[in-house]
């Protein structure tokens, strides 16, 4: 497959179109030990609309000049003056749904058959486009996907390659996922890095309740949503277990990506439509 | 089959038991000198699944299990990646993947817990989780003779219902897989009538496990299920190369393969191999991590390029015999080593759905299948995204011969959209490629196996042996 280049606004168009206006700002309580509620099971109407959200949260990570700065469980200290990160997908999982509803034994061979590809996406599923620019930390709208008539319990995104530029004007250039700074093994010296890599991977991640209480959650041209779900990335928990000076380029931006994707969190906020 | 009596006991008592097998460590398990974990390495996961082995095969012994010793026990045994201390990540969590073999007379039986032996790449939002898993390998494959009732080649028609229905709705898919080249029944024949002479094979099971990886992976055929792209070929989303924009961005990507060949519903599932994603170190560790194999992808070269190092076993199917990676030795000098290695390549072409059919409409609807093509937009002039068209490069028919281009390609009913071309009087002395057979495979100097490609049928086409063995999956569900 070969496709031509995608500038970030004709790409948001492969699904639904990125919202206009910017995300209000996510809850405070979304990092990984802030407080979000487990077990934040989601019972959604059919059609009811959902908002998505992408976010940053630095936390464990002090700014320095112009680069974040985390020591690692390793030991490490990374800097990361950018990140950029190329997020494609988005959708609501269902409780017990695509991770299987029962246990059952098969023999598989000739005679028997199975095989089942509509778990793989749910009616929420919203393909969007976009080059998130981490360092700024900014939070923005993603965008806005229809609920089916089911309880949820997951999130999932997407990050892949993608040829096309961020809002800032940084060119992805195919890449997933592209990193620059320095790092400082123990003892040792700074060493820069720029880690790209135009491999896919994708994150699926618990929903918790942000904020129990509902809220008047609206999308950028002001219709209410029943619901805002706010996936956050949080670098600085994604850099622990790396140690830089083993991996090369590809192979560091591609722990980075899995880390962002692996701590993740996702949050919900029920709006006062729904 | 499994008894009904097996099924319910495997459910109501045996999973618990091997679910938290499958789940226990395995960091302290020893290493077999042959490369796999076999029976003299320290225990894995996969160890006490042998003292279930009742619960996967009925019939099976488990006193009867040992260390493989015959020739055939020991090349499968040799063949399975050594697991031992590899750990993987699973959004976030830490599991170590487990495959182990044991033989008896007749049989290989590869234990395994049916994780990737690299980094779990979560392309779609099926989650992954450790499940329990059993390969049965005849250790002594019979080539299908002349079955009764095998039915004619020429007569397998279906797609003419593929054709129609598509150009009825291209938006609704047959309920069933058409073709009628893969079964979703009791085993079945087929005859092919060839310049050389009548050749038998069974079908592959539509949605079924065909084959296990040296990893313990299930390997499957290659057509995805009815939705979302009817029994469509799950290559096609692939990119033509490492670094190009591919599967999980696009919106149509169901299927969504990683560049080793698999995507996952609970297990790992492989519709084709990457074999530099398989390669092993002399211990017979896996030697490469997921970037470093993703890394080396490039369809047009794994089709076409001149091979320079003959393949190994990448995967074993359940009739006996070897898949092995995409470059056969076709001949051996007396000491062993290879004098002749070529490319495989496959006999079935992109022919596309429209060769099923002639109605006046199908230049509307079906225009540019099979056209040649520079990139997904020549195939999808109203945009790509809703399309049913990828560009992809194809064995596709040239002349009296075949080569390797770019066409526009069909993302529903793999098995209409190619065809089987007899090739077994072709001259490919002059060539760097062999032709494979319609199973995908090559009576070579070391007997038949069968070659992944990255070009249908991607592992198998049919079995070229009796399917006596079976793969048996204990819990977990999702997608193949």
């Amino acid at each position: 497959m070969r496709r031509g280049r995608a500038p970030a606004a004709v790409a948001a168009t492969l699904g639904v179109a990125v919202l206009a206006c910017g995300l209000p700002t996510p809850p405070d309580d979304v990092g990984p030990d802030a407080g979000a509620v487990d077990g934040g099971a989601l019972p959604l109407a059919a059609g009811d609309r959902v908002l998505y959200g992408l976010a940053w949260s630095w936390d464990g990570a002090v700014r320095d000049g112009d680069a974040w700065v985390v020591t690692n469980d390793l030991g490490y200290e990374i800097g990361v003056t950018s990140l950029h990160l190329a997020t494609v997908r988005a959708e609501l999982v269902p409780c017990g749904g695509a991770t299987g509803d029962g246990v059952a034994a098969w023999r598989w061979g000739p005679g028997d058959a199975r095989a089942d590809h509509v778990t793989t996406s749910d009616v929420s599923r919203i393909d969007v486009a976009v080059v998130e620019d981490a360092a700024d930390g900014a939070a923005r709208d993603y965008g806005v996907g229809t609920a089916g008539a089911t309880t949820y319990c997951q999130a999932f995104v997407l990050a892949a390659p993608l040829d096309a530029d961020g809002a800032d004007g940084f060119a992805l250039a195919g890449d997933a996922i592209a990193v620059a700074g320095w790092y400082r093994a123990p003892g040792g010296a700074r060493t820069d890095f720029d880690a790209r890599v135009p491999l896919g991977d994708g994150g699926l991640r618990d929903l918790a309740v942000a904020i129990p209480a509902s809220a008047d959650v609206r999308d950028g041209d002001g219709v209410a949503a029943a619901v805002r779900v706010v996936v956050t990335r949080h670098p600085a928990a994604a850099l622990d277990g790396i140690a830089p000076d083993q991996l090369g380029d590809a192979e560091l931006a591609w722990a980075v990506m899995r880390g962002l994707l692996a701590t993740a969190t996702a949050t919900w906020q029920r709006g006062e439509a729904g | 089959m499994i008894h009904t009596a097996c099924r319910r006991r495997l459910r109501l008592t045996a999973l618990p038991l091997l679910l938290g097998l499958a789940a226990c460590g395995g960091d302290d398990a020893g290493t077999g000198p042959d490369g796999g974990a076999g029976p003299d390495a320290g225990p894995t996961a996969c160890t006490a699944m042998f003292d279930e082995v009742t619960s996967f095969f009925a019939d099976a012994d488990a006193t009867a299990l040992g260390a493989c010793t015959t020739a055939a026990g020991l090349r499968v045994a040799d063949s399975v990646m050594n697991l031992a201390g590899v750990t993987i990540d699973n959004n976030g969590a830490t599991e170590t993947p487990c495959v182990e073999v044991r033989c008896d007379a007749d049989f290989a039986y590869i234990a395994s817990n049916a994780l990737p032996h690299y980094d779990f790449v979560q392309t779609t939002p099926n989650a992954l989780a450790a499940t329990p898993m059993m390969t049965r390998v005849p250790l002594a494959p019979q080539p299908i003779a002349a079955p009764a009732g095998a039915a004619d080649a020429t007569t397998l028609t279906g797609c003419t219902a593929a054709y129609d229905a598509y150009l009825s709705n291209p938006d609704q898919g047959t309920n069933n897989e058409p073709s009628g080249f893969c079964t979703t029944g009791a085993t079945s024949y087929v005859r092919d009538q060839l310049g050389s002479g009548d050749s038998y094979f069974a079908k592959l099971p539509c949605l079924g496990a065909e084959a296990t990886t040296i990893s313990g992976v299930p390997g499957y055929g290659p057509n995805e299920a009815r939705m979302p792209d009817p029994w469509g070929n799950p290559a096609y989303f692939y990119p033509d190369v490492y670094g190009e924009s591919y599967v999980p961005a696009d919106p149509r990507g169901g299927a969504a393969l990683d560049l080793c060949g698999g995507h996952t519903g609970m297990t790992m599932y492989y519709h084709a191999v990457n074999a530099a994603c398989f390669a092993r170190d002399d211990d017979g560790r896996p030697a490469a991590s997921y970037v470093d194999g993703a890394s080396t992808w490039d369809m047009v070269a794994s089709l076409g390029d001149a091979c320079t190092e003959e393949s190994g076993i990448v995967a074993w199917s359940i009739d006996g015999y070897p898949i092995m990676g995409p470059c056969v030795c076709v001949a051996r000098a007396g000491d062993g080593s290879c004098t002749d290695v070529r490319r495989a390549r496959s006999s079935w072409t992109y022919e596309g759905l429209a060769s099923w059919g002639n109605a006046p409409n199908e230049d509307q609807v079906l225009g540019l299948d099979g056209d040649v093509c520079a990139d997904d937009d020549a195939c999808c002039p109203a945009g790509v995204d809703g399309c049913d068209y990828r560009c992809t490069p194809v064995v596709a028919t040239a002349g009296n011969g075949t080569a390797i281009e770019h066409r526009c390609t069909l993302l529903d009913y793999s098995w209409c959209t190619s065809r089987f071309t007899d090739r077994t009087a072709a001259d490919t002395s002059g060539e760097t490629y062999v032709y494979l057979d319609r199973c995908n495979g090559f009576e070579g100097p070391d007997g038949y196996a069968y070659h992944a490609t990255l070009s249908f049928p991607l592992l198998q086409g049919c079995f070229h042996g009796e399917p006596t063995g079976a793969v048996v999956v204990s819990g977990g569900g999702g997608a193949p």
